[in-house]
């Protein structure tokens, strides 16, 4: 684990500047696991928001709403210039905002299953980027004693469930105490950062009927991970893989706890998220945007030589170019940073990667075994454990390519099992 | 599959290889400022022939062998330098010293790939190999019987303290006129650990096992009370044994690692070597590094240990080492060190034709 003295979250403003939203909104329908959506709109239809737009072929998908109003203007594959292309509705915005609600739902006479369905219905899945669909992962039928809310934002400048967690404290208790009921849970913990300390007096102000606390976690990187939080608050250390609901717990993200929120008190499908912001002036605001929005859209990036633009926090998220670029329900930054030129040096095996790695692995010998073309060991030095978090990466002092190692040692350990 | 793409983490901690280097020499900086107090410019005269010739070497050789010149420089062979001078007696043939500079990174680091690919520590390597050319320099006892050339008897740093034992011995602890270049200030050497220690540039787990297995032993297990240099310890166990790419690199393994080199230093000082009892052990130990690491590997997260079988592999670990111990003071003895230093050369040039040329861009 790693503390950051340098990338601080600091420039925090809350004030919010308005974006004028992009005219096209783009809603994929296959998601990261190649399951499809079927459409259930059709081209020249006009769509309100939170509109339910495509439903998925198996259980699985979370079913799809428009952000905005507008009209359905193309349905098929566009080419953004990826190695695959992907398919596609698109909205055309009219700007009109009009809206329609989600069916009515009477929550104190909610079933297990009717309650998992409606999540279902209203497209959450799991806010905090693995986008896990929350309707399976709130439907098992192993007993659960403890919610524990993940408060972590561990990602430097990455600030929107603190934002969240400040300003609609009362909507995540009423939100958490929903979910907690439904899954007999018998307490809540909430896990959020030292730096965050503050946050700590908003909640224990607050009346719950289920057993409540806050916990504070270490500042250092990674924390959000669900093996991490749950080590960090109850001493439990679950093998990589492992589900957290076999071990009687469940660990649910505060987007997603506001996004349940949302949809049962206000009836509202997750069609808009809370994203941290950066611009070129490293400020930092916190916005609400729509799923669906382009990002190179909303903001133009003018100085490409310098400047790229990030999905996801500057440690574990993307660049434009790796991915769609357009938010989704899993979206938690949206960033711009300096492209920094690294000076690359022979490893000199100072340990800082195997201090720094929250898994307990040595990630400089994953570079040589790749080199080596070791798969057994790769194995042997437990590769499959990695988390891809790349704090070896970060501490590198002489910038080995540590995480081209990784990626490239996991690809052939893929291959190996398939051959 | 990534290859020239921006792959995440965007941000990098800031501080590269350079501050590294640098760190450790302002580390030894006030050892070279004590030495001079010790016997003037003719400690100085060591440490800047072993600088100079260090330098021009890596530059000439780093040219020749690995095609870098220039860019090569990172202050890593100002280290080896200095670290070799201070093994040395202030009033070491200069030609011999520049000899020991040059094999240091010629052996001990261009022919193994450049930086961060060396299995020994260079310093400690360029000194065995001093000792085996140049025996007759090397080993003559005027080498270490400088009385008569002692610039400073003593500095009374500690006298407001009053006229007591402890004042006496914390002013020797301070500074004490005897022994080699850097070993003249126990006191400046554990203030130049600590800095690398608040650095993070060395972890506390070598020097603490190190020291503390050396000092176990030597009090408890000797029957005659044995003889060595406190300052000669300090700086084999703060400078020589953290050195990064010869020393594994997991806290269990420091810590395993550190105590061997306490227990090898100990049975060599018990067999009466008593000069090159630290640096025949930490070369050792250097060997053993790689195999330290696959033993000593963290627990990897959510899996559990099979103690029987790690306690094994650990016992064997242990067993090989002092093999190599007992073989070495045998060695010793029979003079015949240089046999293995010639083993090594010639093991290096193969290695280096036939492997590390064509490794060259590999960064690991």
């Amino acid at each position: 684990m790693i503390p950051f003295f340098k990338h601080r979250n600091k420039n925090i403003q809350q004030e919010i500047t308005s974006f004028k939203i992009p005219d096209k909104l783009y809603f994929p329908i296959e998601d990261k696991w190649n399951n499809r959506l079927i459409p259930t709109v059709s081209v020249g239809e006009m769509v309100k928001k939170n509109q339910c737009i495509a439903i998925g072929e198996s259980n699985f998908p979370v079913s799809l709403h428009s952000s905005v109003s507008g009209k359905v203007s193309y349905i098929g594959k566009i080419n953004f210039d990826l190695e695959k292309e992907y398919s596609y509705i698109v909205i055309e915005n009219d700007f009109q905002e009009t809206e329609i609600l989600l069916p009515e739902i009477d929550i104190k006479n909610l079933t297990k299953e009717k309650f998992a369905e409606y999540i279902k219905l209203a497209g959450i899945s799991g806010g905090g980027g693995a986008e896990f669909p929350t309707h399976i992962k709130y439907g098992t039928q192993k007993p659960i004693d403890t919610l524990i809310l993940n408060g972590a934002e561990c990602e430097p400048y990455i600030s929107s469930d603190s934002y969240v967690m400040a300003n609609f404290t009362q909507q995540i208790i009423d939100g958490a105490e929903l979910i907690a009921r439904q899954l007999n849970a018998t307490k809540i913990i909430l896990g959020i950062e030292k730096r965050n300390n503050h946050l700590r007096s908003l909640f224990n102000g607050l009346k719950t009927t289920i057993p409540f606390e806050v916990k504070l976690l270490p500042n250092t990187f990674p924390q959000g991970g669900e093996l991490q939080i749950i080590k960090s608050l109850t001493d439990l250390e679950l093998p990589k893989g492992s589900i957290p609901a076999d071990y009687g717990k469940m660990v649910s993200n505060i987007g997603t706890v506001k996004a349940i929120f949302d949809a049962f008190f206000e009836r509202k499908a997750f069609t808009e998220r809370w994203v941290t912001v950066m611009d070129e002036q490293q400020q930092i605001q916190n916005h609400r945007l729509k799923v669906g929005i382009k990002a190179k859209e909303l903001i133009p990036i003018e100085n490409k030589e310098k400047y790229q633009l990030v999905l996801g926090g500057p440690m574990m998220g993307k660049e434009l170019k790796l991915t769609q670029g357009i938010i989704n329900k899993g979206t938690n930054g949206l960033i711009f940073l300096p492209i920094i030129t690294k000076e690359e040096n022979n490893c000199i095996q100072c340990g800082y990667c195997v201090d720094a790695c929250p898994m307990n692995l040595m990630p400089f010998k994953f570079v040589e075994d790749v080199f080596e073309n070791n798969v057994g060991k790769l194995n042997s030095h437990h590769l499959n454990l990695c988390i891809e978090c790349g704090a070896c990466a970060y501490i590198c002092p002489t910038n080995i390519p540590l995480m081209s190692g990784i990626y490239n040692g996991k690809f052939k350990l893929k291959n190996k099992q398939i051959a | 599959m990534h290859k020239n793409k921006q792959i995440a983490p965007y941000i990098h901690f800031h501080g590269g290889l350079k501050s590294v280097m640098w760190d450790v020499v302002i580390a030894l900086i006030p050892l070279i400022i004590i030495s001079w107090f010790a016997h003037g410019w003719w400690s100085i005269a060591i440490i800047g022939i072993a600088t100079v010739t260090a330098l021009i070497s890596e530059i000439i050789l780093g040219q020749l062998f690995l095609g870098k010149g220039k860019s090569i420089v990172d202050g890593s062979s100002i280290i080896t330098a200095i670290l070799l001078s201070f093994t040395l007696s202030a009033f070491t043939d200069w030609g011999v010293v520049a000899f020991g500079a040059f094999s240091a990174v010629l052996f001990g680091k261009i022919l193994s790939g450049g930086i961060g690919k060396n299995r020994f520590n260079p310093a400690l390597l360029g000194r065995e190999f001093m000792t085996a050319f140049f025996p007759l320099i090397m080993l003559s006892s005027s080498l270490w019987s400088s009385q008569n050339y002692i610039e400073t008897k003593e500095i009374p740093l500690f006298n407001f303290l009053g006229q007591n034992e402890f004042t006496a011995f914390a002013n020797q602890l301070f500074f004490q006129p005897t022994g080699a270049i850097g070993e003249h200030s126990p006191l400046l050497i554990i203030l130049g650990g600590l800095f690398l220690l608040l650095r993070k540039r060395i972890s506390w787990h070598i020097p603490l096992f190190l020291l503390l297995s050396f000092f176990v032993f030597t009090q408890f297990w000797a029957e005659n009370p044995i003889k060595y240099s406190l300052g000669g310890v300090l700086l084999g166990a703060i400078f020589m044994a953290t050195d990064m790419p010869s020393s594994p690199s997991s806290p269990t393994g420091k810590s395993y690692y550190g105590a061997m080199i306490g227990l090898s230093a100990f049975i060599f000082l018990y067999n009466k070597i008593n000069f090159e009892y630290m640096s025949y052990s930490i070369l050792i130990l250097n060997a053993f590094s790689t195999s330290i690491n696959e033993v000593f590997a963290p627990r990897a997260w959510g899996t559990k240990r099979v103690w029987f079988d790690w306690l094994e592999q650990i016992f064997f670990l242990t067993i090989k080492i002092l093999a190599v111990v007992f073989a070495v003071t045998n060695l010793h003895f029979y003079g015949s060190i240089s046999v293995l230093l010639f083993i090594y050369i010639i093991y290096l040039l193969l290695k280096f034709n036939y492997k590390t040329i064509k490794e060259l861009k590999i960064k690991i």
